[in-house]
C-alpha cells in the first residue's frame, strides 16, 4: 500500500502533466496535483515513457467516446496517438462539457465536448512548447511539434514531450490558444481503431457487472410487480433460511437481498413473498383508450411552439385558423398513427456498485449521468455531495436507460444497511425488462390542408401521451413537453403554416428518455404523414420530399444520394418495395430507403441505404458503426418492439418475449457517409428515427395497405425475429 | 458442496451448491469476468462458452453437469495468450460498440468453426443466434468470414 503510495507521489512530482477545463471551454488550472489535494482531477498525463494518458469525460456505452474525445485533445496537443491510453472518468467538475454539464445524452458527446477538448490539447500543446523553447533557448515560434516530438526547427534539436512534461505543468496557463483549420487536421476525421476494442474482444474491460472489491457481497432485487405500486409489508423467512443470505433490505418498491453471491441473492429474494398497494392498474388497452380520447381533445391540451424568432416563440397557427386552411383546402389529408412502450433492452442488466459508511459513499457503476450523482446521493444519505464519489465503468449498452438514477439510489440504500461492505446490486433481466423507463406509447392526429400543386398550406398535429419531463426546471410550464412533441412536424420541409399540441395524459408508469427520445416515435409520424399526402397527392415519396425540402441543402443532398443508392427509379419485382424518409436533428441530415420484401404478409427487410451527413465525421468508420446500429434498434422497434401491461404488470421478461433484431434478421446495410462544413454534428441517435417510417412506406409501396401503428406485426403482418 | 470444473486448462474445485448455474461458477467462484450475465434464461447467449468445444449458454446449465469437461472461456483465447485469429479479426472489422455481447460471440463462433470451417452466409445466420443490441451484427459477418480465412490459410 504505502509502495504505491510513494510511487503515485514521485510520478505526479515528477512529469505528470494535468490539465482541467471549466465550463466553456476556459481552462482553469494545469499542475502536477503534487500540492494539490492529491486527487488527481485532469484530463492529460504525460508519463515519463512517453505514453498520454488521457481521460474521456463522457461515458463509453458503445458509441466509441472513449477514444474520440481523447483524439480532439490529441489533435490538437499534436501527440503521437500510438503513445495514447484512454481512461474513463467518474463525476467531477474538471469534466463538464460546453453547457456545463457532464452526462452522456442527446447525442451532443462529440458537439459539446469538440471546442473545450481542442482547447485542453492547444493548451497542452502551447505550455510544451513553451517548456521546449525555454530548454532549447529560442523564441517558441521556432519550435515545431508532431507526433509528441518538438523540434527546434533552426539546429534539429528535438526533445519528447515526456521530457518537458514536468516544466511545462508549472508554467502559467495561456489566456488564449490558437486552434487549427479543420484543414489542418491529421487526426480528426481519419479513421483510427477505437481504443476500447481490444480489451473488448479478450474479455478485460470491466463493466458495471465486472467490477471486484475486497470483501464485497452481492445483493438482488425484486420490484413491487405493478407499476406505480408500493411495499406493504412482506415475508422475507424462507429467505433468510437460504445458504448465503446476509440481510434482507426493504425499499419503498421493492425488497432486496444481501449474500455472498449474486445467485444465492437472487435464489434467496425469488423467495420473498411481498403485499403491495397500487391504486391504478392498468391494461394495454386501457392506455390506448386514454391516449385516443386524449387525441379527441379530453383532458390536458398544450400547445407547442413551432420555432422561435430570437427569443420569441413561434406558435404557429391558432385552432380557427388551422380549421379555417383545412375547411377551404383544395385536398386535404387526415390520419391517426400509434406506437407502443418499448423497453431499452441493454445488453447488461442494470447493476451498481455501492460502498457506504457514515462520513463517505463511494459508487461504481455504468452510468450515463455523473453530475447529477453526487448532489442526489448526497441528499438522499444526509452527506455533502462532496462525500460522494462516482466510478464510471464501461457501459453494456445505455440508450437512455443508464441516464437514470434509480439503482444507483436503491444500491446506496442496500449498502447503508451493511456499512463498509461494497454490495453489488445486481437486477435480473426480468427486473430489468419489467421496471424501465419506457419509451411511453403515443398516438397521433395529423391533419394537412393542401393545394392541387402539392403546397402544404397548413399543418396540424396532436400527440396524446404521458410527459417525460415535469415541468421546472428543464419544462415551461404553458407547453408541451419537448421530449414527447420535439420534431412531431419538421422544420426541414416547406408548408404555410403549423401547429402542434400535445394531449397530456396521466399515467402510473414509469416513462423515461430512449435512444432519439422524441424523434424514436415522431420521426415515424411526421414522415409517415408526409408519405400520407404524397399519396393524396399522387406524388413519388423521394421526389414529394426533395421538392419540400428545397430551402435545405443538406437535406436534398442526403435525399439525392441515398435515391441513387438505392437505385429508387429502377422498377423491383411484384411483392416488393422501397420506402424513403428523412430525419434531421442534432445538426445532422440522415435519409434512408427500406426494400422490404411481402410475402403473404409476411415481411422480410431486404435492403436499407443511408445516406449520413454529421458535418465532419472525426471517426468516419465509427459513425457508419453507429448508424448501422441505429438502424437495426430502430428496425427491433419497428418490427416487433412492444412492453405490454396487464393489470399494472408488464408482460415481456426477456429476450425470448421482448425479442430483438437477430443475425438471421439484420438486412444488408449500406452506409454513405456525406461530408458538409456544418461543423460537427450529433451521431448515435440520428440513424435510429427514419428506419421505421421507411420501412411502412416499403410495405405500402410493396402491398397498397398502409402501416400507420408500429410494431408493424400490430398492423397485421407477420416477421420472423 | 465442491464440484470439480477444468476451466481454460486448469482444474478447479469450486465451493458451490452444484445446481448453480455454471455462470455464477464461472463469474463469482473463478473470478472470470469476460463471460457475461445478459438474461440468465438462455436467452440471449452473452454467457457463451465452450464445454468439449461445443457452445452452450453457462446461464441454462448446472455446474454439476459439466464436471470433468473441459470448458473454455473468453480468457482461454487464445490457450498460451496472444490474440485469437476471430479475437485480430474482430479488431480488424471494428465490431464491438458496447462490446458487452462480444465475448459469448466470440465463444458461439469459435465452435461453429470448428464443426463449419468455412461457414456460408446463411450457415452464419442459422447457426449465430446470440443478441447483439447495440446491432454489431453485419461487422461480425463480416468478421467471422475474415476469421474463417485466416484459420484456413
Ligand atoms: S445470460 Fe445466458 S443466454 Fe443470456
Ligand atoms: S456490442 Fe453492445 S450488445 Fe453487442
Amino acid at each position: 500500500m504505502s509502495a504505491v503510495k510513494t510511487d503515485r507521489r514521485r510520478f505526479l512530482a515528477g512529469a505528470g502533466l494535468a490539465l482541467a477545463v471549466m465550463a466553456g471551454g476556459r481552462v482553469a488550472h494545469a499542475s502536477t496535483s503534487a500540492a494539490g489535494s492529491g486527487k488527481l482531477s485532469a484530463y492529460i498525463e504525460v508519463q515519463p515513457d512517453g505514453r498520454i494518458a488521457i481521460t474521456t469525460p463522457a461515458a463509453e456505452m458503445g458509441q466509441g467516446i472513449a477514444s474520440s474525445l481523447p483524439k480532439i485533445i490529441a489533435e490538437e496537443m499534436d501527440a503521437d496517438w500510438s503513445q495514447v491510453t484512454i481512461r474513463l472518468s467518474g463525476a467531477d467538475k474538471a469534466f463538464a462539457n460546453s453547457f456545463g454539464r457532464q452526462r452522456s445524452a442527446n447525442s451532443d458527446g462529440v458537439t459539446s465536448y469538440f471546442e473545450p477538448l481542442r482547447k485542453v490539447g492547444a493548451t497542452a500543446r502551447q505550455m510544451l512548447v513553451a517548456a521546449a523553447a525555454a530548454r532549447f533557448g529560442v523564441p517558441v515560434e521556432q519550435v515545431d511539434v508532431a507526433k509528441s516530438v518538438l523540434t527546434d526547427r533552426a539546429s534539429g534539436r528535438t526533445l519528447a514531450f515526456a521530457d518537458v512534461a514536468a516544466d511545462a505543468a508549472k508554467l502559467p496557463v495561456p489566456d488564449e490558444v490558437k486552434l487549427k483549420a479543420f484543414s489542418d487536421f491529421t487526426l480528426l476525421g481519419k479513421d483510427t481503431p477505437r481504443k476500447d476494442i481490444p480489451p473488448k474482444v479478450t474479455g478485460e474491460a470491466v463493466y458495471g457487472m465486472d467490477v471486484v472489491l475486497p470483501g464485497m457481497l452481492y445483493a438482488a432485487i425484486a420490484h413491487v410487480p405493478v407499476a406505480g405500486g408500493t411495499l406493504k409489508s412482506l415475508d422475507a423467512d424462507a429467505a433468510l433460511a437460504k445458504p448465503g443470505v446476509r440481510k434482507v433490505v426493504a425499499l419503498d418498491e421493492a425488497v432486496a437481498v444481501v449474500a455472498d453471491t449474486y445467485w444465492q441473492a437472487q435464489q434467496a429474494v425469488d423467495a420473498v413473498t411481498m403485499d403491495f398497494e397500487a391504486d391504478v392498474r392498468l391494461g394495454t388497452e386501457a392506455i390506448r383508450d386514454k391516449l385516443r380520447k386524449g387525441l379527441d381533445g379530453e383532458g390536458k391540451i398544450l400547445p407547442f411552439p413551432t420555432g422561435m424568432e430570437g427569443r420569441e416563440f413561434i406558435m404557429g397557427l391558432s385552432d380557427a385558423e388551422f380549421e379555417e386552411a383545412f375547411a377551404n383546402a383544395p385536398r386535404t389529408m387526415s390520419a391517426d398513427y400509434e406506437v407502443p412502450y418499448l423497453a431499452h433492452a441493454t445488453m447488461e442488466p442494470i447493476c451498481a456498485t455501492a460502498q457506504v459508511d457514515a462520513s463517505a459513499c463511494t459508487i461504481w457503476a455504468p452510468m450515463q449521468s455523473a453530475d447529477t450523482i453526487p448532489p442526489e446521493i448526497g441528499e438522499l444519505l444526509g452527506l455533502a455531495p462532496e462525500k460522494v464519489t462516482l466510478h464510471r465503468t464501461y457501459l453494456g449498452g445505455g440508450f437512455g436507460r443508464k441516464n437514470e438514477r434509480d439503482f444507483v439510489r436503491e444500491a446506496v440504500l442496500i449498502a447503508r444497511d451493511v456499512p463498509g461492505v461494497p454490495v453489488m446490486l445486481v437486477w435480473s433481466r426480468e427486473q430489468d425488462m419489467r421496471h424501465d423507463y419506457y419509451r411511453p406509447a403515443c398516438m397521433v392526429r395529423t391533419r394537412a390542408a393542401l393545394s392541387d400543386d402539392g403546397a402544404i398550406l397548413a399543418m396540424h398535429s396532436r400527440i396524446a401521451a404521458q410527459p417525460l419531463t415535469v415541468p421546472s426546471p428543464y419544462r415551461l410550464p404553458q407547453f408541451g413537453d419537448g421530449s414527447i412533441v420535439g420534431g412531431l412536424i419538421p422544420q426541414v420541409y416547406a408548408m404555410e403554416g403549423r401547429r402542434m399540441d400535445t394531449a397530456e395524459i396521466d399515467l402510473p408508469i414509469r416513462a423515461g428518455y430512449w435512444r432519439s427520445v422524441s424523434m424514436s416515435q415522431n420521426g415515424f409520424f411526421a414522415e409517415s404523414a408526409i408519405d400520407d399526402i404524397a399519396r393524396e397527392l399522387g406524388r413519388d415519396p423521394l421526389e414529394y420530399r426533395i421538392a419540400l425540402a428545397k430551402d435545405d441543402a443538406r437535406s436534398v443532398s442526403v435525399l439525392k444520394r441515398v435515391g441513387e443508392m438505392a437505385g429508387w427509379d429502377t422498377p423491383l419485382d411484384a411483392g416488393r418495395g422501397r420506402g424513403v424518409a428523412l430525419l434531421e436533428g442534432w445538426n445532422t441530415r440522415c435519409a434512408q430507403v427500406v426494400e422490404a420484401s411481402v410475402t403473404d404478409g409476411f415481411v422480410k427487410v431486404e435492403r436499407v441505404f443511408c445516406a449520413f451527413d454529421c458535418g465532419l465525421a472525426l471517426e468516419p468508420d465509427n459513425v457508419k458503426a453507429q448508424v448501422e446500429g441505429g438502424i437495426i434498434f430502430g428496425l427491433s422497434a419497428a418490427l416487433f418492439g412492444q412492453i405490454e401491461f396487464v393489470d399494472g404488470v408488464v408482460q415481456e421478461s426477456s429476450f425470448a418475449d421482448y425479442p430483438v433484431v437477430s443475425m438471421a434478421s439484420t438486412p444488408e446495410i449500406t452506409v454513405d457517409l456525406i461530408h458538409s462544413d456544418a461543423g460537427v454534428g450529433g451521431v448515435g441517435e440520428a440513424g435510429v428515427p427514419p428506419v421505421a417510417p421507411a420501412l411502412a412506406s416499403a410495405i405500402f409501396a410493396a402491398t397498397g395497405t398502409p402501416v400507420r401503428r408500429l410494431p408493424i406485426i400490430k398492423s397485421g403482418f407477420e416477421v420472423a425475429v | 458442496m465442491s464440484v470439480q470444473i477444468t476451466v481454460n486448462g486448469t482444474d478447479h474445485e469450486v465451493d458451490l451448491d452444484p445446481q448453480t448455474p455454471l455462470l455464477w461458477a464461472i463469474r463469482d467462484a473463478l473470478g472470470l469476468k469476460g463471460t457475461k450475465f445478459g438474461c440468465g434464461v438462455g436467452s440471449c447467449g452473452a454467457c457463451t462458452v465452450e464445454v468439449d468445444g461445443m457452445a452452450l449458454r453457462s446461464c441454462a446449465i448446472a455446474t454439476g453437469d459439466v464436471a470433468g469437461m473441459a470448458i473454455t472461456t473468453i480468457e482461454g483465447m487464445p490457450q498460451g495468450g496472444g490474440l485469437h485469429p476471430i479475437q485480430q479479426a474482430w479488431i480488424d472489422e471494428q465490431v464491438p460498440q458496447c462490446g458487452y455481447c462480444q465475448p459469448g460471440m466470440i465463444m458461439a463462433v469459435s465452435a461453429m468453426l470448428k464443426e463449419t470451417p468455412e461457414p456460408s452466409d446463411a450457415q452464419i445466420s442459422e447457426q449465430i443466434t446470440n443478441v447483439c443490441r447495440c446491432g454489431t451484427y453485419p461487422r461480425i459477418r463480416k468478421a467471422i468470414h475474415r476469421a474463417a480465412k485466416a484459420m484456413s490459410a
